[in-house]
């Protein structure tokens, strides 16, 4: 939704409305701006929500009613009822379309039955923070919301609906109350929530968008393709991702700060991690967490011994893949990472290190990525084994930029444009900040030539719009 | 102070590198854009006779003939396939700009195509005008709303044309005026290609589709009000019968409303084409053709219209230089080809 045309100007009206509205309306308002977002997105999405939202609104009061009533057992048996309500549901969207696809069932469904079976928008990430709400309300860790508009605001929020960050509850409702004080004209803010939105659009607009197309030609018919260009495939799909879901999610983040709203930074330099388990804690960070707090540390952690935690490390990331979706090329996924971080820790009990770590560490997720995104578990086995086996064709060379429609300013823009990201990530990394954030400490000389240059580039090498087609303009008769 | 300076410089430096790569970007094609484009640089109400409608225009009609002839200053204001909905709303831009003595409008659009959305060529006939409440309004009728921003904002389209970029993009900016006023719209075409001499038997009457008819009484009632005199016309092509039944009744309104319809192909012999090498395709005279085609047009606006021989007048210099680049342009073209 970030990408389309509308939504400048959606976002515009609401922070107009926004900043008009006397302060103590403002989260009102947000919700309702909110419910409009889901609403654009289709009433399916915001009658799934708002139906989610008043159930776990209401769970959560009687889970803490009755906690607090010295009814631990009846408290007990609503967290685990409302809880495994949500889990299901998850599970039913998820895997009952696959499971009907996998045995060939698809054609037996009616249209509209099907049509009411696909997942909802956004309902993997506002389903894991309701369970995160029950839960945390459940052990105590925080009093259940009486304010509906508040709980609604969570559940519903625009910015990171569609694809999170997965919000803590606790880290997100208490900054509502102050949001009444918060003036429009805060440079420090406007400055942030600007270079988020510029630096998202551009990871997104003119790196991963300008990637999707030369990566679905390849890993849609990898036999036509050598192990180098295979190799440059999984490693453009590796960018691709990183840009497409980091700039995503910096855009979130630029959209929540013009309305005075901290969300968690879901991406920090992940591919500069020395270790999966540390490229875990700066990819998809808030996903991780909840896995961690959700997850990890009621199965014991690391509390009860190696091969136990290597154990649970194992079930996080079956989950992990499982969460990202329906198929066995997922759950390889995950487990991959899984073993990964088992045999980093194994290195890690032994004393010793990765060797080249941050490059083996980018190899070990590059090449995961290639479960990830093949169209199933044999595409991706299918695509390792040509990587490996097939060799290098230089001949092929001229036809294969041809497949991909690359000339080579078209190179030049990709090979320019990931190297940007590089160094914009590579200078907030060594200043152990984010770059959006690490620009706001520059002189405004700096910053603005920075605004400029990014601005000029998204101009004009963002991918946006119908484009130009040259046959539009090729007159040919009359 | 410091702050507030970098401030001012960053917007500025915005705004000029947008407008150097807007102009470099932008789409420059010779069959509507830069007929559209380049009115905007003609010296104002300088021109007195506009020729608006489709290619059959501005490959039709020798503006560089009809000044070194005759004196006429002429405008091709066309573009290709262009409906009669959009011809309508560059007549209210035109106006902004100069006050014509009169305007030929061809007609070829509604008797060919038919549809209320044309999308095929509908690029030539969007990106030469500017943005303004006028082309907001073309674009209202011109495109469904769920195709809009197919085409508008025009930069959702051309910033993307940065491995197409030749020569001439670079030579789009403001101190290129002069060059851009040299451009009066007419696109000679080279070829040859020999035609077989039509005979329509068509009586009938019929064919403008609702909306062509709505719009070209609109154009009628427009041109009424600024008290310009308007001629209906239809450039010579290989005409076919089921177009004269729209002709048919394009002479039935010009009747009606007291205007002047001439349709070109009933005096293929009066202009002297010679269906043998004066045609560019069917529906195009080539440069030779549209020489003789624009002589014979020439005459007829110079004597029954009056209309001023401007040549040597001040201000007319442009006129002279288009003419020129025209003759220039043919010689080495044909050098080439032969």
């Amino acid at each position: 939704m970030f990408v389309s045309f509308m939504f400048p100007v959606f976002l515009i009206t609401a922070a107009l409305f926004y900043f008009a509205a006397p302060g103590k309306y403002r989260p009102a308002l947000l919700f309702a701006f909110s419910c409009l977002f889901c609403s654009w997105l289709g009433l399916r999405s915001l009658f799934f929500v708002f139906v989610l939202s008043v159930f776990t609104f209401f769970a959560a009061r009687l889970i803490e009613k009755n906690r607090l009533c010295a009814h631990p057992l009846r408290s007990r048996i609503w967290s685990v009822f409302s809880i495994a309500f949500c889990l299901l549901l998850m599970a039913g969207y998820k895997y009952i379309p696959y499971f009907l696809q996998v045995r060939g069932l698809t054609e037996l469904v009616p249209d509209p039955v099907l049509g009411h079976l696909a997942v909802p928008i956004g309902l993997s990430f506002y389903l894991f923070q309701a369970i995160g709400y029950l839960a945390d309300v459940s052990a105590g860790k925080c009093s259940s919301e009486t304010n509906f508009i508040y709980f609604g605001l969570y559940m519903t929020y625009f910015p990171k609906f569609v694809s999170g960050p997965i919000e803590s509850f606790q880290d997100f409702v208490p900054q509502l109350s102050k949001l009444r004080k918060l003036k429009f004209l805060d440079r420090g803010r406007l400055s942030l929530a600007f270079t988020y939105l510029l630096y998202g659009y551009f990871m997104k607009l003119v790196i991963a968008d300008r990637l999707s197309p030369l990566v679905g030609v390849i890993f849609e018919a990898p036999e036509n393709f050598d192990s180098l260009w295979l190799a440059i495939g999984a490693f453009l799909y590796t960018i691709q991702i990183y840009c497409d879901f980091a700039g995503y999610s910096f855009i979130a983040l630029g959209c929540s700060r013009l309305f005075g709203i901290s969300l968690t930074p879901n991406f920090v330099t992940p591919y500069f991690a020395e270790n999966i388990t540390q490229f875990w804690r700066r990819w998809h960070v808030s996903l991780s967490r909840w896995l961690r707090d959700y997850v990890y540390i009621p199965l014991g952690g690391n509390r009860k011994g190696f091969w136990r935690k290597c154990v649970n490390t194992l079930i996080v990331f079956l989950l992990c893949g499982m969460w990202h979706g329906a198929g066995l090329s997922f759950v390889a996924w995950g487990l991959l990472h899984g073993l990964f971080c088992v045999a980093d820790s194994l290195l890690k009990k032994r004393g010793k290190k990765l060797p080249f770590s941050r490059l083996t560490t980018f190899l070990e997720v590059a090449f995961a990525w290639i479960f990830f995104r093949a169209s199933g578990l044999g595409s991706a086995l299918k695509y390792i084994f040509l990587l490996f086996t097939c060799g290098i064709r230089p001949g092929q060379t001229q036809e294969i930029l041809k497949t991909l429609n690359l000339d080579l300013i078209e190179i030049l823009v990709i090979l320019i444009g990931i190297l940007l990201v590089f160094l914009m990530d590579y200078h907030g990394y060594k200043n152990h900040m984010l770059f959006p954030e690490l620009v706001q400490e520059k002189d405004n000389s700096v910053r603005y030539m920075i605004f400029y240059v990014l601005i000029i580039l998204l101009f004009i090498f963002g991918i946006y719009g119908p484009g130009y087609h040259t046959e539009q303009f090729i007159y040919m008769q009359f | 102070m410091k702050k507030r300076t970098s401030r001012i410089l960053f917007v500025l430096l915005l705004l000029v590198t947008f407008y150097l790569v807007s102009k470099v970007l932008s789409v420059k094609s010779t069959h509507g854009i830069e007929q559209k484009a380049g009115m905007y640089w003609q010296p104002r109400n300088s021109i007195d006779a506009v020729m608006m409608g489709t290619s059959h225009i501005h490959c039709n009609v020798n503006t560089g003939l009809l000044w070194d002839e005759y004196g006429i200053a002429a405008y091709d204001y066309s573009g290709a396939e262009q409906p009669l909905w959009m011809t309508y709303y560059y007549l209210k831009e035109l106006y902004k700009y100069q006050n014509p003595k009169v305007i030929l409008l061809d007609l070829y659009a509604p008797a060919r195509f038919k549809e209320d959305y044309q999308y095929t060529w509908i690029a030539e006939n969007i990106y030469g005008m500017r943005f303004s409440l006028n082309k907001l309004e073309m674009l209202s009728v011109s495109v469904e709303p769920d195709r809009l921003f197919d085409y508008f904002p025009s930069f959702l389209v051309y910033h993307s044309r940065y491995d197409d970029l030749e020569a001439e993009d670079f030579e789009n900016f403001f101190w290129n005026g002069e060059q851009l006023e040299n451009f009066k719209g007419y696109t000679p075409y080279l070829l040859r290609e020999a035609q077989t001499c039509p005979h329509v038997t068509e009586k009938e009457a019929g064919g403008f589709s609702e909306k062509s008819l709505k719009y070209l009484l609109k154009i009628i009632d427009y041109t009424k009000k600024k008290g310009t005199k308007l001629i209906l016309m239809v450039a010579p092509y290989v005409v076919t019968d089921e177009d004269m039944r729209t002709y048919n009744q394009a002479a039935q309104i010009a009747r009606e409303n007291d205007l002047t319809f001439i349709d070109f192909n009933s005096c293929y012999d009066k202009i002297g084409l010679d269906f043998d090498v004066d045609f560019n395709d069917e529906s195009h005279l080539n440069y030779w053709g549209s020489c003789k085609f624009s002589r014979y047009l020439g005459k007829l606006l110079s004597d029954d219209l009056s209309l001023p021989d401007r040549r040597g007048e001040e201000g007319y210099e442009s006129w002279d230089e288009n003419a020129r680049l025209i003759r220039e342009y043919v010689s080495n073209s044909s050098a080439v080809q032969d």
